[in-house]
C-alpha cells in the first residue's frame, strides 16, 4: 500500500523552470508536489543527501513496437525501461504494425497505456497512412483522440510539396510535427557515416549532406508555414550551424539529438569490429560533429536530448552489418550518456526534462501543485553500462562503456515507479 | 658440461674422409648416384662429401636438398612452426640411386619423412643413407648404410653439430645432457 | 604469424606479410612437381563458402587446400539453404556442427568474415567481403611484384579503375603501404573520390598521369554489372581516359609491370595486345594465387589441430 506522502529529503533540487538550485526538501502527496504543511498521513522518506532532485524526463519519440513487433518491446516493458532511465513521460512513435495512423488506433493505444506501471506513455500520430509518405492521415481526429504530436516515423518525407501541405494542415491543431531530417536518395545504400572510418573499413557511407539537406528543408518549410516543426535526430556540425542561423533569424523550430551521439563517434563501428549495435540511422558521426552537437546542446541551439530508443533483438541484429536493421535501445542509458558528455547537471535537466516537455506543451517543474513527476539522480556515480536491461532489446552500443551518473529513483504522478520503495 | 663423446674439428674431418672413402668403394662411379642433403643439417655434410669424392675420383656426384617440414609427423604437437626450407632436386629422380645425407641419425622419423618427399618427386632405383653421427634410440626400422661415428646418448640429450662455412677446423659435435636445454 | 584468422591486410605487420610471401615461394615448388601434393594438412577439413559468384578464386582456394591434402567442402550462393532464407549465422552454426578446421568465405556484406571469426573457433579466411578487403589477392599481387622488383619499399604502384569499390585495391593499398611502397590511384571522380586520401594514397584523374612514375600498373575491372547510374558515362569515355593501350604502354617505364586481378574486359581496361604482351604478368598472378593460398592455409592451420587430442610421438 503506497504511502500517502513521499518526502524527498535533503537533495540538491534543480528546477530550471523556477530557477531553483539548492539543497532542500520536497513533499509529494495526491499525485502533486505539495508544501510541507500539506504533507500528512504515512510518509515514505527517501534520503536524497548527496543526490540531485529534478523534474522527470520526457522522451519525444521512442519506438515501443506495440502493436505488431512485441518481441522487440511492448508498452509494459518500454514503460519500465523508461522509468529505469528517469523518464516519467515517453511519447511513443507511430511506427508500429499496424501504424498508428487513425484516431481509433490512437485511442486504443492510449487506453492500453493507462495500465502501465512505469513511465507515462503518450502517443504521436503518423503524418501519412502507413507512413507511406503520400497520403495524409486524419491529423485533426488523431489529435482529438489524444495524440500529443505528429510524426513521419523517421521516414524523411521526400516530397517537399506534400510535406509543406502536411505542415500547413497540421498547424491549426497546435501539436508539434516531428521530422527526421534526411534525404533517402542521398542516403542510398549507406550503412554508416561517410568519412575516413567508412573508407578504412569498407562500408558504404551516408554523407552528412543528406541530413543537412533535410535540416534546411525543415527550416525552410517551418519558416514558410509557421508550423511547429521539431527536427529529431540532429547530429552534424553543419546541421547545428543551420539551426543556429535559423533561430537567430526568428524561425520557430526545435530540435533534438540522441544521447548516444553525444558520446559515440563513427570510430565505434571500427573498434567494435562491425558490431551491429552501432548500425544506426542517423549514423554515428565524426568527432568534430560530436563536439559540435555537444556545444549545440550547451548553448540551446539543440533544445532536447532524446533516448532515440529503437530496441531490437537477435532477429534484427545477428546479421551481416549491411543487413542488420538500424537502431539502438537508449531509454536506460540516455541520462548517463548526456551527463558524461555535457558535464553540467542543469544543462542535462533542461535538455532531458524541461525543453522536451515544452515541445509537447507541458511543463517540467517542481513548484507546488505541479504534477509530481520527479527523478532522483546520483551524479557522482561511475558505472559500466551492462545488462540486464528492462527493455527487451539486446542492442545497446554503450554496453561496456564507463559513464557518469545513475538514476536512483523515478516518481510519476506521485508514485514511485523505479528505485527503492517502488510500488 | 659436455660429455667426452663429442667430436672436435679434426675428428669431424677424419670421419668425413672415411665416409667418403667408404662411399667411393661401395657405390662405384660418382656419376651413377646423387647425394641429397636433408635440410638443414645434412646440406653442408652432403657438400663436403661431394667435395671429397670429387677430390679423390675427379668426378663430382650431383647434389640436391630435401626439406621435410611439410612431411613431418610432429607438426601438430605444438612445436613452433618451423621455417620452410628449399627442396631442390636438379636431376631426374626416377631410376636414380640416391644417397640421403644428414648430420645426426636419431629416431629415424626425419629419414622417413625424407623418403616420402623423394617419393612424391619420382621413384628412385635405390635410396641409401649416410650420416655423420648415429646416436641411437631408433623409433622406426631405419639404419644408416654409411655411419661416421656411433655415440651413446640418453634420449633426452641434445646433439649439436656445428660446421663452419669454410672447413676451418672449428667444426664440432657437442652432446648436451638432457634436461638442461 | 600467430593468428586464428586472416581477415584483411589492414592490421598485418610487415613481418607477417614477409613471412606469408616467403612461405608462398616455397609452395610454388609443389605445383611444379609431378605429384602436386604434400601431406601437411592431411585429414583437416576446409570449407569454401562463396556467397558471391566466383570461379577462379574458389578454384584457387580449393586447389590450395587439396594440394595440402586437406578435405574440401563447397557451399555456394545458389545452395538451397540460402534460398530458403537461412541467415548467415545459422548456416555457419550448421557448418560448425560438422567440425571444420577452416572456412574460406566470400560474401557481399563487409564484416561477415569478422562476424564469424568472433563467434566460432575455426580459422576464417576472407576471400572478399563486400567492398572491404580481399587479402589473398593482394598478397599474390605483392608476391608477383616482389618476384620482379625485389624489395617493395620505395617502389611506386599505380592502381587504375573503380578503386573506391574495389576490395582488391583496398587490400593492395593496405599491404603495399605497410611494405613501404608509394601508391597512386587513378579513376573517374566517382570511382576515385578525394576521400581515398584517407588511405594514404595520391589521387589522379587520368592514366596518363601515372605512366612515368609507376613501377607497376594494376588495372581493375570495370564491374559493369554493379555500376549505379551516374558512376560512369560510357565505356568509350572510360577507355579514352583510363584504358591501357599499346601507345600508353610505350610511354610508361620500359620495365613496368602490367597486372590485373581478372577477369579482364578486353578492350575496356586493357587492349588485348597489352594483356598478352611482354610486360603483362597476369598469368603469374594466377599461379602465385595457389601458392599464396597454400601458404595461408599452412600458416593458419599447420599447428595445433582443433579439439583433437593427439598425443606426442
Amino acid at each position: 500500500m503506497p504511502a500517502e506522502t513521499i518526502h524527498l529529503k535533503g537533495g540538491r533540487i534543480v528546477c530550471p523552470a523556477t530557477g531553483v538550485d539548492g539543497v532542500g526538501d520536497l513533499w509529494i502527496k495526491g499525485g502533486q508536489i505539495v508544501g510541507e504543511a500539506d504533507a500528512g498521513g504515512s510518509v515514505t522518506v527517501i534520503d536524497c543527501s548527496g543526490k540531485v532532485v529534478a523534474p522527470g524526463f520526457t522522451d519525444l519519440g521512442a519506438e515501443l513496437c506495440d502493436p505488431g513487433k512485441t518481441w522487440r518491446e511492448d508498452l509494459a516493458s518500454g514503460s519500465e525501461a523508461g522509468a529505469a532511465g528517469g523518464f516519467t513521460t515517453i511519447v511513443a512513435s507511430p511506427r508500429t504494425d499496424p501504424v498508428l495512423d487513425t484516431p481509433v488506433a490512437i485511442a486504443d493505444t492510449l487506453n492500453r497505456c493507462m495500465t502501465v506501471s512505469g513511465a507515462r506513455i503518450e502517443v504521436s500520430g503518423a503524418l501519412t497512412h502507413g507512413l507511406d509518405g503520400a497520403h495524409m492521415s486524419e491529423l485533426g481526429l488523431m489529435v482529438d483522440a489524444g495524440a500529443v504530436a505528429l510524426s513521419d516515423g523517421r521516414k524523411s518525407m521526400m516530397n517537399a510539396a506534400l510535406l509543406r501541405r502536411s505542415l500547413d494542415y497540421a498547424r491549426p491543431f497546435g501539436v508539434p510535427v516531428m521530422l527526421r531530417p534526411g534525404d533517402t536518395d542521398l542516403e542510398g545504400a549507406g550503412v554508416m557515416h561517410e568519412g575516413d572510418v567508412s573508407t578504412q573499413i569498407g562500408l558504404r557511407g551516408i554523407p552528412a549532406a543528406a541530413e543537412e539537406i533535410g535540416v534546411a528543408k525543415g527550416i525552410a518549410l517551418a519558416r514558410l508555414t509557421g508550423a511547429k516543426v521539431h527536427l529529431s535526430q540532429v547530429t552534424t556540425a553543419v546541421s547545428v550551424e543551420l539551426l543556429r542561423t535559423a533561430k537567430a533569424s526568428g524561425v520557430e523550430v526545435t530540435a533534438s539529438v540522441p544521447a548516444r551521439h553525444l558520446v559515440l563517434t563513427d570510430r565505434a563501428v571500427d573498434h567494435s569490429v562491425y558490431n551491429t549495435s552501432t548500425r544506426l540511422l542517423p549514423p554515428l558521426r565524426s568527432e568534430g560533429d560530436r563536439d559540435s552537437v555537444r556545444a549545440g546542446v550547451a548553448d540551446g541551439t539543440i533544445d532536447c536530448v532524446t533516448a532515440d530508443h529503437v530496441p531490437m533483438t537477435s532477429l534484427e541484429k545477428e546479421l551481416e552489418y549491411m543487413h542488420a536493421k538500424p537502431g539502438a535501445m537508449g531509454l536506460e542509458t540516455a541520462f548517463s550518456a548526456a551527463l558524461t558528455a555535457l558535464g553540467d547537471i542543469r544543462t542535462v535537466v533542461v535538455a532531458l526534462a524541461v525543453k522536451p516537455a515544452a515541445v509537447i506543451g507541458r511543463e517540467a517543474c517542481l513548484s507546488e501543485r505541479s504534477v509530481a513527476d520527479v527523478v532522483v539522480l546520483d551524479i557522482e556515480a561511475q558505472r559500466t553500462v551492462e545488462g540486464p536491461y528492462r527493455s527487451k532489446g539486446l542492442n545497446e552500443p554503450l554496453d561496456g562503456t564507463v559513464l557518469s551518473g545513475q538514476v536512483v529513483a523515478t516518481i510519476r504522478d506521485g508514485c514511485i515507479i523505479y528505485g527503492p520503495h517502488a510500488g | 658440461m659436455t660429455r667426452t663423446t663429442g667430436m672436435n674439428g679434426v675428428e669431424v674431418g677424419r670421419t668425413l674422409d672415411r665416409l667418403a672413402t667408404q662411399m667411393i668403394e661401395q657405390l662405384g662411379v660418382p656419376t651413377d648416384y646423387s647425394l641429397v642433403g636433408i635440410v638443414t643439417g645434412g646440406r653442408p655434410i652432403a657438400e663436403r662429401l661431394a667435395n671429397r669424392i670429387e677430390a679423390s675420383t675427379g668426378v663430382r656426384p650431383a647434389t640436391g636438398t630435401v626439406d621435410i617440414t611439410l612431411y613431418r609427423d610432429d607438426l601438430y604437437t605444438g612445436l613452433e612452426k618451423p621455417v620452410l626450407g628449399e627442396t631442390k632436386l636438379p636431376f631426374k629422380l626416377t631410376g636414380q640411386d640416391i644417397v640421403l645425407v644428414d648430420d645426426v641419425l636419431f629416431t629415424g622419423r626425419t629419414v622417413r619423412a625424407a623418403l616420402d618427399v623423394l617419393n612424391d618427386y619420382g621413384r628412385p632405383r635405390s635410396v641409401k643413407l649416410a650420416v655423420l653421427v648415429d646416436r641411437g634410440h631408433r623409433e622406426l626400422p631405419i639404419a644408416a648404410d654409411f655411419a661416421g661415428r656411433t655415440i651413446l646418448t640418453e634420449k633426452g640429450d641434445k646433439v649439436e653439430v656445428v660446421l663452419a662455412d669454410d672447413e676451418s677446423g672449428t667444426d664440432k659435435v657437442v652432446v648436451h645432457p638432457g634436461g638442461g636445454q | 604469424m600467430n593468428r586464428k584468422d586472416l581477415l584483411g591486410l589492414r592490421d598485418l605487420s610487415k613481418d607477417e606479410i614477409t613471412e606469408i610471401l616467403d612461405t608462398a615461394e616455397r609452395f610454388r615448388n609443389v605445383s611444379e612437381r609431378k605429384i602436386k601434393k604434400v601431406p601437411t594438412l592431411r585429414g583437416r577439413t576446409v570449407v569454401t563458402f562463396f556467397m558471391e559468384n566466383s570461379t577462379r578464386t574458389r578454384m584457387s582456394f580449393d586447389l590450395a587446400a587439396k594440394r595440402l591434402s586437406a578435405d574440401t567442402l563447397g557451399f555456394s550462393a545458389s545452395s538451397s539453404a540460402t534460398k530458403k532464407g537461412e541467415t548467415l549465422m545459422d548456416t555457419a552454426r550448421n557448418i560448425d556442427a560438422m567440425k571444420p578446421d577452416a572456412i574460406i568465405i566470400r560474401h557481399s556484406a563487409a564484416g561477415s568474415p569478422h562476424m564469424l571469426a568472433k563467434e566460432f573457433p575455426w580459422s576464417v579466411l576472407n576471400a572478399g567481403d563486400g567492398i572491404n578487403e580481399h587479402p589473398s589477392q593482394a598478397l599474390l599481387d605483392m608476391l608477383t611484384m616482389r618476384d620482379h622488383l625485389g624489395d617493395l619499399d620505395g617502389k611506386t604502384v599505380a592502381i587504375v579503375g573503380d578503386v573506391y569499390h574495389s576490395r582488391v585495391a583496398r587490400s593492395n593499398i593496405f599491404g603495399l603501404k605497410t611494405m613501404g611502397a608509394k601508391v597512386i590511384v587513378a579513376g573517374p571522380g566517382t570511382m576515385c573520390p578525394p576521400s581515398m586520401a584517407h588511405l594514404g594514397v595520391e589521387v589522379r584523374h587520368s592514366i596518363d598521369e601515372v605512366l612515368d612514375e609507376a613501377d607497376v600498373i594494376m588495372m581493375l575491372r570495370i564491374q559493369r554489372e554493379r555500376l549505379q547510374p551516374g558512376m560512369m558515362s560510357s565505356v568509350n569515355e572510360y577507355s579514352r581516359f583510363y584504358g591501357l593501350d599499346l601507345e600508353r604502354l610505350r610511354r610508361a617505364r620500359p620495365d613496368v609491370l602490367v597486372m590485373h586481378p581478372g577477369p579482364i574486359n578486353r578492350g575496356v581496361e586493357m587492349a588485348p595486345e597489352v594483356a598478352d604482351g611482354e610486360r603483362s604478368v597476369i598469368m603469374e598472378q594466377v599461379t602465385n594465387g595457389v601458392a599464396v593460398r597454400m601458404a595461408l592455409l599452412y600458416l593458419l592451420l599447420g599447428g595445433e589441430p582443433m579439439g583433437g587430442d593427439d598425443h606426442a610421438s
